[in-house]
């Protein structure tokens, strides 16, 4: 009896070989809802900076890519048992993860943006005394409140797209959101001609984290050893310029 | 033109959900009819152990049960095999909905085949029939009929239970819907159309439900 059932389960079953000797092919699992680092077009393929990034890594590996939509709770305990072999879902580095799998270098640093109006010529050191719309509960909301505290009135909002509108109304006189959330809302209904990043994006460790990064297994020091090669390679040779500046440019 | 590619994505998933659904209401039937006797056999040990595997999985949350079976079954084959084993995302959504339904309908079977009269078995011992004929020809389609009530019931909630295979990945109608809202921005639309599918496919369930109860009373002339 024991022995029927032990066969009938194997029949279900696939089977695959995790470790290869060389690297031939990386299956990289994603949560596919999250543009522009991935998403899935109308025509059912997966896009997006993370997903170019993967596949100009896997040029200079030689190896063979797939893209696999997770639901992204389980990317990691996937990743852990060898369902796949690296994610890569606009992760950010924190040590809770650190713990469980390994991180490439990071490919990609989160920063904040002051979006305010082109003609008042404000400056990042001198926001002192005006209104600033954050998101309620982000990271730039303590940023806000750990750089400049009482300096600055701040408003916070559900949600960062009420903060704009406000902005456009007049009720606060800058809004600081994720610099892709900013640009994407300043392509929109050419609030480009009146509105614009107060000089430039804001990168901060401390508060921002270490930045997004590829988890692979603990166990694939190889893969590991190869992808961070291959990132510092597309970084110094132009690919990674080009794929930033496709994705993220005002 | 956006909106086509994207319907044509959850129409996809509706198959899928479908198919998910038909494959897990089949194994569950054969599943819950294994239990129902096996529940009301004399052998104490055989029916203590079927008892307790129902009472386990009608005790825990269908989507601990789902995850048990996609990354438990990875692991504890990968340790038996010391390689590792995948375990297809169909697969286990099917055994783990397969199995909740099963557990449950395991209990509607019990009381389908209590509601017979045991004046009927007799009858078809005295007739000469064997244990097997009796239950083919006289205990199935009686129980059948006290049944489909409390089955059709089962399938809606499983149907609906589909959804949870999003988690291991499955690209079921609520994924699609779920990657067509995140991409357009558009949740309301595609959640509203995914709905509309539930629906349209649960009065459809109805009706076939329906035809089913009409057949199975078809002998009983009030």
């Amino acid at each position: 009896m024991k022995k029927i059932i032990f066969v009938l389960i194997s029949w279900m079953l696939m089977f695959s070989n995790v470790y290869a000797e060389e690297i031939k092919s990386i299956r990289f699992a994603m949560e596919a809802t999250y543009p522009p680092f991935e998403y899935i077009d109308a025509s059912a393929q997966i896009k997006g900076f993370d997903i170019d990034i993967a596949k100009a890594l896997c040029d200079q590996i030689k190896a063979q890519c797939t893209f696999s939509n997770q639901a992204f709770n389980s990317l990691i305990p996937s990743l852990k048992i060898g369902k796949f072999d690296a994610v890569i879902s606009a992760l950010g580095v924190t040590e809770e993860r650190e713990k469980q799998v390994a991180f490439t270098q990071s490919y990609y640093e989160p920063s904040g943006s002051f979006v305010a109006a082109t003609t008042k010529h404000y400056k990042i050191a001198d926001m002192t005394g005006k209104t600033i719309g954050v998101q309620q509960g982000s990271t730039l909301e303590q940023y806000v409140q750990g750089k400049y505290g009482k300096k600055v009135t701040i408003k916070t909002y559900a949600s960062i797209q009420e903060a704009f509108l406000d902005l456009v109304s007049g009720r606060v006189d800058a809004v600081m959101a994720d610099t892709p959330i900013a640009q994407v809302w300043l392509k929109q209904n050419d609030n480009k001609t009146t509105y614009s990043i107060v000089e430039k994006p804001i990168i901060d460790h401390e508060y921002f984290g270490a930045g997004f990064a590829i988890a692979v297994n603990k166990d694939a020091k190889d893969l590991l050893t190869a992808l961070n090669t291959a990132l510092a390679t597309i970084k110094a040779n132009g690919t990674y310029d080009k794929l930033y500046k496709e994705y993220f440019s005002p | 033109m956006i909106f086509d590619g994207f319907l044509l994505q959850i129409l996809m998933g509706t198959l899928v959900t479908i198919k998910v659904a038909l494959c897990a209401a089949v194994f569950g039937i054969v599943v819950g009819l294994i239990g129902a006797s096996l529940e009301s056999i004399q052998n104490r040990w055989l029916r203590y152990t079927a008892a307790g595997i129902i009472f386990i999985i009608r005790g825990l949350p269908e989507l601990l049960v789902l995850f048990f079976i996609y990354f438990g079954a990875a692991i504890i084959l990968s340790k038996i095999f010391h390689h590792y084993i995948d375990v297809s995302a169909f697969a286990a959504g099917v055994i783990a909905l397969g199995l909740i339904f099963g557990s449950y309908a395991s209990q509607v079977f019990r009381g389908a085949f209590l509601a017979i009269e045991p004046g009927q078995t007799e009858a078809g011992k005295a007739m000469g029939f064997t244990q097997f004929q009796i239950f083919t020809r006289i205990q199935l389609p009686q129980a059948w009929r006290h049944a489909i009530p409390g089955l059709g019931n089962l399938w809606l909630v499983l149907l609906k239970d589909t959804a949870i295979v999003t988690l291991i990945g499955l690209a079921d109608m609520m994924n699609q819907a779920k990657i067509a809202a995140s991409t357009t921005h558009q949740p309301f639309t595609f959640y509203l159309i995914a709905a509309c599918i539930y629906l349209f496919i649960t009065s459809l369930s109805q009706k076939v439900i329906n035809f089913f109860t009409i057949r199975a009373n078809r002998y009983i002339h009030t």
